[in-house]
């Protein structure tokens, strides 16, 4: 399931803008819906008599780039369409077919469940450790929780004291019983014990960055809610955990926080319906789509690995930007691929 | 007197002085860096990715120098590009954070990033930042900083890029020791020595090693 996103490159010139209109036509009927769920995009998507040609998802694109180029709904979807979150519907190409479509919301709903079982079994939750007066770290870490957390749960659970309980056991370690019991880490617990200190390094690591997370085009107050915050936390740290050799490498933070930006705040699923806001609006699939494509197309090393995630940079140039760009690119690291995404053309 | 920068009929300066700064994640180093070049503070700071750099001319007696200033990632992850930049350093600032004692620790970590990668001739100097803090907050004295600067032979500053505090003065400090040292060179040069005398020529001369 390859889209050839290189192909979907707008067209520029007087041409390219009627074809633009034409399409836009043609889109018509999901800008002009109001808040449409996800059926009535699916519906709308597939009262268009035929199936989506390339050229129609150029401007389908172009428009999902816009910040209000389509509903925020619609764009959240399309954005998934784009990440390969959602398959295209017919192999090797990238028309969208109608009969595919039913197909959606069955992908979602499993990514979203992957995401909860990933983030349940990686995830530690260390303030849960100190509620409990448990003061072993290795229960969260080793155990996998018993009862499921509901999403509030987890989000109010976190929120606030954590830096605080965090840097308190931090000193106290799960060193602290060693004395009593005698306890090292052996060979058999070793790889727990790693994973404890490197997880505490990893979580240290991500927030500092995230602490200081402003994307140009976002209400500067949206990313410092600690709802937000620990949201990109948990998504970075799950990705980092199940990509150990990558792991966490700054930049990422800012990625992520484009796509939980559109995806989940800009209206993210039927959560909506439900009456609740979808909090794992983060799910991991969506963030393995932007990494795949950018380590494949490089030789995975970290320079040109930087180089990418700068190219997904100027994947969404219109609504978002980092609040410094270098002033130039430096002279030294060698040559940046083109860009994944070549920026959208503004419609005049 | 024969200076690199008058070669090329556009320059209008007299040294090119490529200075990079390092340390930790989250020291400080680019608010130094624009609190230097701009004379401005953002708390709201982002992190830097990879590298970037600013220019900043300085006047120095009768000469322009121009500086170079490379900024790089503090995160471990990144140290592949940005040790590739040690090489063409002609000055070294490293920082690290006066509320951060592993930021502290790790200062010896760069300075062995900074032995196997940068020039031997290389100006270093050793900056604490976020001077301004609360002392409560401190976890890194005055004497403390000043100790590894001596161990290291090299300069030391307590800086502050919130309050402006030493930030000139580390960036002048470290770009005139550079701007003497190149004179000195090219002087022994035009003089028909061939052989280099490292370290000693200027106030701040490198650690002399190996």
């Amino acid at each position: 399931m390859v889209v050839n996103l290189r192909s979907l490159r707008v067209s520029t010139g007087a041409a390219g803008v009627a074809r633009h209109l034409r399409y836009k036509a043609i889109l018509s009927p999901l800008q002009n819906a109001n808040k449409p769920t996800m059926d009535d995009f699916l519906g709308k998507l597939a009262d268009t008599s035929t199936a989506w040609d390339e050229q129609q998802l150029h401007v389908l694109k172009s428009l999902a780039l816009e910040r209000s180029g389509l509903p925020s709904h619609a764009r959240g979807l399309a954005w998934r369409f784009f990440l390969h979150v959602l398959p295209p519907t017919r192999e090797g190409g990238a028309s969208l077919a109608r009969d595919k479509l039913g197909e959606w919301p069955v992908r979602l709903q499993a990514a979203r469940q992957q995401y909860a079982d990933w983030k349940q079994q990686l995830y530690p939750d260390f303030t849960r450790v100190s509620k409990e007066g448990d003061d072993d770290p290795l229960s969260a870490l080793t155990a996998a929780p018993k009862e499921e957390l509901t999403r509030e749960e987890v989000e109010e659970g976190k929120d606030g004291e954590e830096t605080t309980k965090e840097g308190s056991k931090d000193k106290e370690g799960p060193l602290r019983r060693e004395g009593s019991k005698a306890r090292k880490p052996g060979a058999g617990e070793g790889g727990a014990w790693r994973r404890y200190y490197a997880g505490l390094e990893l979580l240290e690591e991500v927030r500092r960055d995230l602490s200081r997370l402003y994307p140009l085009g976002v209400d500067e107050a949206h990313f410092t809610r600690p709802k937000a915050q620990e949201m990109l936390l948990a998504v970075l740290f799950v990705w980092a955990s199940l990509h150990q050799a990558t792991s966490y490498r700054q930049g990422m933070h800012e990625v992520a926080a484009v796509l939980l930006y559109v995806l989940e705040a800009e209206g993210g699923g039927e959560g909506g319906r439900e009456g609740k806001r979808v909090v794992s609006g983060t799910r991991m699939e969506e963030f393995q789509a932007p990494w795949r494509i950018s380590l494949t197309r490089s030789t995975g090393n970290m320079t040109s690995f930087s180089s990418s995630i700068a190219s997904c940079w100027t994947w969404s140039p219109c609504t978002m930007w980092r609040r410094h760009p270098p002033l130039r690119p430096p002279p030294l690291p060698p040559p940046a691929p083109p860009p994944l995404f070549p920026p959208p053309r503004r419609p005049t | 007197m024969a200076n690199r920068g008058k070669q090329g009929a556009q320059s209008k300066y007299d040294h090119l002085i490529k200075l990079l700064l390092i340390g930790d994640s989250g020291v400080g180093k680019s608010c130094l860096l624009l609190r230097y070049s701009e004379d401005s503070f953002t708390p709201s700071f982002i992190t830097t990715i990879g590298i970037d750099f600013k220019i900043k001319s300085l006047p120095l007696e009768d000469k322009k120098l121009k500086l170079q200033i490379w900024d790089t990632a503090g995160q471990e992850r990144f140290r592949t590009i940005t040790t590739a930049y040690y090489r063409g350093a002609m000055g070294i600032l490293l920082v690290y954070d006066v509320t951060d004692e592993r930021s502290f620790a790790n200062v010896k970590n760069w300075m062995r990033q900074i032995e196997q990668h940068a020039s031997e001739s290389v100006n270093k100097i050793l900056i604490g930042n976020k001077c301004d803090v609360d002392p409560a907050d401190r976890r890194v004295s005055l004497e403390q900083g000043r100790k590894l600067a001596e161990e290291y032979r090299i300069k030391f500053f307590e800086t502050s890029a919130k309050e402006n505090v030493n930030v000139d003065e580390a960036f002048y400090t470290v770009a005139r020791d550079i701007a003497l040292r190149i004179d000195n060179e090219v002087d022994l040069t035009a003089s028909g020595k061939n052989v280099k005398i490292g370290p000693g020529v200027g106030p701040a001369g490198g650690k002399e090693c190996c």
